[in-house]
C-alpha cells in the first residue's frame, strides 16, 4: 500500500509538456479576459460597497449555507440533487486536480501511500456523482422539459462536464490497463472497471500506452476549452453566483434601498432621485443580472406570473442582462424601463416569493422599485396612483380622509382610548399604531376595535397618536415616491420621539415592516411588534385568558407577505389562534414561506394593473378548498382582497373572513 | 411676461377636477417665478365659480359671462381669450387636455403663432425659461421641449397627472369682467348642440349615476339598473366586484382602483359601501342607497336609505320616474 502512487505526466514525453503549458496559458488568458470584461461591465454601475466589505464576517454564514448547501435548490428534490451532485463532484475534481499540481511543483512529497489511496477513492466517488448529476440534468432538460427552465442554454456546459467526467475515468482505466494490475487499483473502482474491460479486449501494452497518451491529450484539451468557455457561457454562474450571494444586501429583508436623502435634496445637493439608465444601478444589481442561472424557480412562485400579468421575474432579470450586454456603451446607457417594462414593475406585489426562491440571491424587488421610481420621476403614473399620492400629500393617508376622523374607530369601545397631548413614557406600556386602514376603512375600524379590546382586557396601558398619526409612508415608497416616503418617516419619527415611544404594536403588517425595518435608517429605533406577536405574548404570559369560542370549529390562516416572508413572523399568529380551545387550524398547501400573495402588496391595493386574472381569487380558492369555516388574516389589505374575492364568487354558505384579533375577542372575556 | 394662466373648465357651478389640478400646478409655477395665477372662465352664469377657483389657487379670475357662451363656440372663445392673453402678455397658459381645452389651445397657437406644448407631463420654469416634458411616439419616448419664440406658451395637460391639492378656503381672488370679442369671420359656425349619450359618456363626467353592486344579484338584473339610468338620463357605474364579475366594463368602475365621481345624483343599487367603493363617490350631491342589509355602511353616507331588494324595487322606481312628478303620465 505504501508504494501506491502514480507518476505525474507519466507517459507524456517532456517536449509535449511545453505544448501542454502553452495551451494552459492560452486557456487561462481567454478565461481571464472574459472575467475582466464582465467585471468592467458591473463596475460601470454605481459603486458604494467599500464600507460593506468591512462586514465580511456577517456575510460568511449566509454565503457558506447558500453556496455549499444550496437549501433553495433542494426544495425541489430532483433538480436540487442534480445540482448538488454536479457542484460537489466538480468541486472535488477541481480541488483534486489542484492537489496534483501542488505535488508536482511543491517542495514536499505526499502523493503516495494512504493519502494517494484516499485521494483515489474520493475522486472516483465524486467523479461518478458528477456524471450522475449531468445525466439527471440532461434528462430533465431534454426529456422532462419543465416550463421554468425553458430557454436556458446549458447544452454545451453539460456536454463538456459529461465528456470531462467520462474521459477522466477512461484515462485512469487506460493507465491501469497499460501498467498491469497493482493491488491498490481496487481503490479506484471507476478506473478499475474501465481497465478490466480494456484488458478483456486483449490489446497489447504498447497499443494501450498509445491510447492512453491520446486520451490524456483529449482530456487536457477539453479541460482547457472548458475553462476558456466559462465566462462566455452559462457556466459563468460558477463565478457570478457565489459573488452575488456574497454581496447580498445586509439591510433587513423588508427594507427597500434608500436612493437619496431628503435632507441632501433640500440642501440643494445634486442628487439623483431615480436611476435612469443601467449605469445608474448599483454594481451589485448588474452583477445580479449576470448571476441569473435561468432556473425559473422565481417564475414558479410569482403571483403576477401565475395570474397572467405581464411579469416573469426571470424574464425581467434576463432582459436587464441582455439589455446591458448590448454592444459598446449602448447597453450600459439603456434606459432601465426600456429593459424592464413599467407594466411588469407595476404587476409586482412585492411579495418576495421570487427572492426567497432565488438560489443565487438576486434582489428582484429592488430593481422593480427602481423602475417605479423612474416612472415617478418621469410623471408616468396612472390616475389611481396619482390620486393615492395626492391623498397622501393632502391628508396624510392614502384614503384621502380628513385626519380628524382618525379616532372614529374608538366609538363603541368599553373604555375610552387615551390620546392626551403629552404623556410620558411611564404612563403607557406600548404605542398602538392603528394605521390608515384601522383608522379609515370601515372593516379595518372593526379590527382596530378588536385589537384595542384585547389590550384593554389584558390590562395593557396603551396610547394612540390619533390625528397626529400619519401614514407610515409604505404606499408612497412602494409606488416609487421616495421623497414623500421620507417626509412621512421624518414627521412620524419626530412625533414618536416627542412621546418617548420605545415599543410599538401595529395592526397592519405594512406599517409593521416600515416602522421596524425602514425607519431605523432615518433615526427611528423602536421595538416594533405586530399585534399577533404582542397578543400571543399576552396569552403566553397569562395576561390574556382565552376560554374558547363555541362558534368556531375550523380556521385556515393566510400568511401576509409582509409579516411572513419579509419578517419571518410565522408562528406567533398560529400560536395565538391555537390558544383558543377547540379551534382547529387547517393549513393551506402553500403556507408560511411558501404562502401565496393576496394581491394587494407593493401598493397594488391602490391601483389596478388591469391585466391578467385576479390574484385574490386564486388565493381565496385555495383557502376555501381547505373546508375551513373561517379565513383568518393578519393584514387589513389581505382582508379586503378576500372580501372582494368572496363577494365576486357570491357563493352561498360563505366563509367568514376575520382578523386574528377578532377571533380572539370572541375567545376571551372582558 | 406676466403670470401663469389657467383656462378653467367647469360643470354645474363648480370647476372640473382637472381645472383644480391645473390651478395647483399653476400655483407651484407662480411660486417659483414669483408671479400671480390668473384663471379665465367662460359661461352663461359663472360668477359663482370665482370662490372655488380662488380656493384652488387663482389670484385673479377673468370672467366672460354671456348667454352665447353656454356651450363651447370656437369663434367666440378663441377671439376673446386671444385678445386677453395678448393684452396681458401672459407667460404660460395651462389648458386641460380635454376636447375643448385642446381645441382652443391649438386654434390660439395657429392664429397667433404662439408656442404650443400639448399633453405635457411636466413643466418647469428656470430663470424665466420654460421647459415642458411631453410624450411622443405613442408615449414610447418623451421629449423635453422649449419655446423658441415669444408669445404666451400654451400647454395642455391631461387629467390625473398632477392630482388635486387641498383647497384653501380663506383665499380670495380679484374679479375682472372682460368684454366678449366677436370675430368678424369665425373659422367655423356652430349649428345646433346635441346632448351626449349617457351610455357612452365617461362616468367621471356624468351628472347622474345609477351604480350597481353585488346585491343586484345577477348579470341579467343589470338591465334594471340600465333601465333606471335611461329613465333618469344617467350613466351606469359599479363596484370593483361587479366589474370583476364581468357585469360591467372596467371603465365603469367607481372607487379606489376605479374612477372618482362627483355626480349630482348617485343611486347605489345593492352596494354595501365598503370603503374602497365609497372613496370614489362620497362627494356626490345626493346619494340614494338601496340595499337589503340594514347594517350596510352605505346607509351611513346616504341622503335617502331604502331597505329593499334591488331587483324588485328598481323596475317599480323606473316606472314611477317615467310617469313623472305627481304620478301622471
Amino acid at each position: 500500500v505504501n508504494s501506491a502512487t502514480r507518476e505525474i505526466f507519466g507517459n507524456i514525453p517532456p517536449w509535449q509538456h511545453y505544448i501542454f503549458y502553452s495551451l494552459a496559458t492560452i486557456s487561462m488568458a481567454i478565461f481571464a479576459f472574459g472575467v475582466i470584461a464582465r467585471m468592467r461591465r458591473w463596475t460601470r454601475g454605481k459603486i458604494t460597497w467599500r464600507l460593506e466589505l468591512a462586514e465580511i464576517k456577517r456575510r460568511i454564514p449566509y454565503f457558506v449555507t447558500q453556496v455549499f448547501a444550496q437549501p433553495r435548490l433542494r426544495k425541489e428534490p430532483s433538480s436540487g440533487a442534480m445540482h448538488l451532485f454536479i457542484f460537489w463532484g466538480f468541486l472535488f475534481l477541481f480541488v483534486g486536480t489542484n492537489i496534483v499540481a501542488v505535488q508536482h511543483y511543491g517542495p514536499i512529497s505526499f502523493f503516495h501511500g494512504i493519502f494517494y489511496l484516499i485521494f483515489k477513492v474520493v475522486m472516483n466517488v465524486f467523479g461518478l456523482l458528477m456524471l450522475v448529476g449531468v445525466g439527471v440534468a440532461l434528462y430533465r432538460r431534454y426529456v422532462v422539459r419543465p416550463k421554468r427552465i425553458a430557454g436556458g442554454s446549458y447544452g454545451l456546459a453539460l456536454a463538456f462536464l459529461g465528456v470531462l467526467g467520462v474521459t477522466g475515468f477512461l484515462l485512469e482505466g487506460f493507465r491501469m490497463a497499460a501498467r498491469g494490475y497493482y493491488g491498490w487499483y481496487d481503490w479506484s473502482p471507476g478506473g478499475a472497471v474501465v481497465a478490466s474491460l480494456l484488458q478483456a479486449t486483449g490489446a497489447s501494452q504498447a497499443t494501450l500506452t498509445d491510447w492512453h497518451r491520446s486520451v490524456w491529450w483529449f482530456h487536457a484539451v477539453v479541460t482547457f476549452t472548458f475553462i476558456a468557455l466559462i465566462p462566455y457561457t452559462r457556466l459563468l454562474h460558477m463565478i457570478t453566483a457565489p459573488l452575488n450571494i456574497f454581496f447580498v444586501p445586509l439591510r433587513p429583508k423588508g427594507a427597500l434601498t434608500t436612493p437619496f436623502r431628503l435632507e441632501d435634496l433640500e440642501a440643494g445637493a445634486a442628487t439623483m432621485v431615480a436611476p435612469k439608465v443601467a449605469a445608474d444601478l448599483m454594481w451589485q444589481q448588474l452583477l445580479g443580472a449576470d448571476a441569473c442561472t435561468e432556473c425559473g424557480l422565481c417564475q414558479e412562485v410569482c403571483p403576477a406570473y401565475a395570474s397572467e400579468r405581464p411579469l416573469s421575474p426571470k424574464q425581467l432579470i434576463l432582459s436587464l442582462r441582455d439589455g446591458v450586454a448590448r454592444n459598446g456603451s449602448a447597453g450600459i446607457q439603456t434606459q432601465i424601463d426600456e429593459m424592464m417594462s413599467p407594466i411588469s414593475s407595476w404587476s409586482c406585489t412585492n411579495c418576495r416569493a421570487c427572492m426567497e426562491a432565488c438560489p443565487v440571491s438576486i434582489q428582484h424587488i429592488d430593481l422593480i422599485i427602481d423602475v417605479r421610481r423612474k416612472q415617478v420621476a418621469d410623471s408616468r403614473l396612472d390616475a389611481n396612483m396619482v390620486n393615492t399620492l395626492t391623498n397622501l400629500r393632502r391628508t396624510g393617508n392614502p384614503y384621502g380622509m380628513p385626519a380628524e376622523q382618525r379616532l372614529a374607530w374608538t366609538s363603541g369601545l368599553p373604555v375610552s382610548v387615551k390620546v392626551d397631548e403629552v404623556q410620558t413614557e411611564s404612563e403607557f406600556e406600548v404605542l398602538y399604531w392603528v394605521g390608515c386602514a384601522g383608522a379609515f376603512d370601515d372593516r379595518g375600524r372593526r379590527v382596530a376595535r378588536a385589537v384595542a379590546t384585547l389590550l384593554q382586557r389584558a390590562g395593557v396601558k396603551f396610547k394612540v397618536l390619533g390625528p397626529q398619526e400619519r401614514c407610515s409612508g409604505d404606499p408612497a415608497r412602494r409606488l416609487g415616491e421616495e421623497g414623500l416616503f421620507q417626509e412621512f418617516a421624518r414627521d412620524n419619527i419626530r412625533n414618536l420621539g416627542r412621546y418617548g415611544v420605545k415599543k410599538i404594536i401595529t395592526q397592519c403588517p405594512h406599517c409593521f415592516n416600515t416602522l421596524k425595518n425602514e425607519y431605523p435608517d432615518f433615526g427611528g429605533h423602536y421595538e416594533v411588534l405586530h399585534h399577533s406577536e404582542f397578543i400571543s405574548g399576552l396569552i403566553a404570559d397569562g395576561r390574556l385568558k382565552v376560554e374558547g369560542d363555541h362558534h368556531l370549529q375550523s380556521v385556515t390562516y393566510h400568511d401576509s407577505c409582509f409579516l411572513g416572508r419579509h419578517n419571518d413572523v410565522y408562528s406567533a399568529p398560529r400560536e395565538a389562534l391555537k390558544s383558543v380551545p377547540g379551534l382547529k387550524l387547517i393549513e393551506m398547501p402553500r403556507n408560511q414561506e411558501k404562502s401565496f400573495c393576496c394581491g394587494a402588496g407593493g401598493a397594488n391595493m391602490w391601483f389596478d394593473v388591469g391585466v391578467g386574472k385576479k390574484i385574490n381569487n386564486i388565493r381565496y380558492g385555495e383557502a376555501i378548498t381547505t373546508g375551513a369555516e373561517v379565513i383568518a388574516t393578519a393584514c387589513p389589505f389581505c382582508m379586503t382582497m378576500f372580501d372582494d374575492a368572496q363577494s365576486s364568487k357570491g357563493a352561498s354558505g360563505m366563509v367568514q373572513i376575520r382578523d386574528i384579533s377578532e377571533i380572539l375577542v370572541d375567545g376571551t372575556s372582558g | 411676461m406676466n403670470g401663469i394662466w389657467v383656462f378653467a373648465e367647469h360643470k354645474s357651478g363648480s370647476p372640473d377636477r382637472v381645472t383644480m389640478e391645473l390651478l395647483g400646478e399653476a400655483r407651484r409655477l407662480a411660486r417659483d417665478t414669483k408671479t400671480e395665477v390668473s384663471a379665465v372662465v367662460f359661461g352663461d352664469s359663472v360668477t359663482a365659480l370665482v370662490d372655488p377657483l380662488a380656493h384652488y389657487g387663482a389670484d385673479v379670475v377673468h370672467i366672460f359671462e354671456d348667454e352665447r357662451l353656454r356651450h363651447y363656440d370656437p369663434g367666440l372663445f378663441v377671439a376673446s381669450l386671444g385678445r386677453l392673453l395678448e393684452a396681458e402678455s401672459a407667460h404660460v397658459v395651462l389648458f386641460p387636455a380635454t376636447t375643448t381645452g385642446s381645441d382652443i389651445a391649438v386654434r390660439l397657437a395657429m392664429e397667433h403663432d404662439w408656442p404650443l406644448a400639448p399633453r405635457a407631463m411636466n413643466i418647469n420654469i428656470r430663470d424665466g425659461a420654460i421647459e415642458v416634458v411631453r410624450p411622443i411616439d405613442a408615449s414610447a419616448v418623451y421629449a423635453s421641449v422649449k419655446p423658441t419664440h415669444s408669445g404666451p406658451c400654451l400647454v395642455t395637460i391631461p387629467a390625473d397627472i398632477i392630482g388635486v391639492e387641498r383647497p384653501d378656503t380663506v383665499r380670495s381672488a380679484r374679479i375682472v369682467r372682460d368684454e366678449l370679442v366677436i370675430p368678424a369671420a369665425p373659422p367655423v359656425a356652430v349649428g345646433e348642440f346635441i346632448a351626449s349619450d349617457p351610455r357612452t359618456l365617461d362616468i367621471s363626467e356624468a351628472e347622474i349615476i345609477v351604480s350597481a353592486g353585488r346585491g343586484v344579484g345577477s348579470k341579467e338584473n343589470m338591465r334594471f339598473v340600465q333601465e333606471l339610468a335611461d329613465v333618469l338620463g344617467g350613466s351606469v357605474g359599479g363596484t370593483r366586484v361587479v366589474v370583476d364579475l364581468g357585469w360591467l366594463p372596467k371603465d365603469r368602475q367607481i372607487g379606489q382602483t376605479g374612477k372618482t365621481v362627483t355626480p349630482r345624483l348617485y343611486v347605489a343599487c345593492g352596494i354595501s359601501g365598503a370603503t374602497q367603493h365609497t372613496l370614489g363617490m362620497k362627494d356626490a350631491g345626493t346619494i340614494i342607497a338601496i340595499n337589503t342589509d340594514p347594517a350596510a355602511p352605505i346607509f351611513k353616507i346616504a341622503t335617502l336609505a331604502v331597505q329593499v331588494d334591488v331587483s324588485g324595487f328598481l323596475p317599480v322606481l323606473a316606472a314611477r320616474c317615467r310617469r313623472g312628478p305627481g304620478g301622471n303620465a
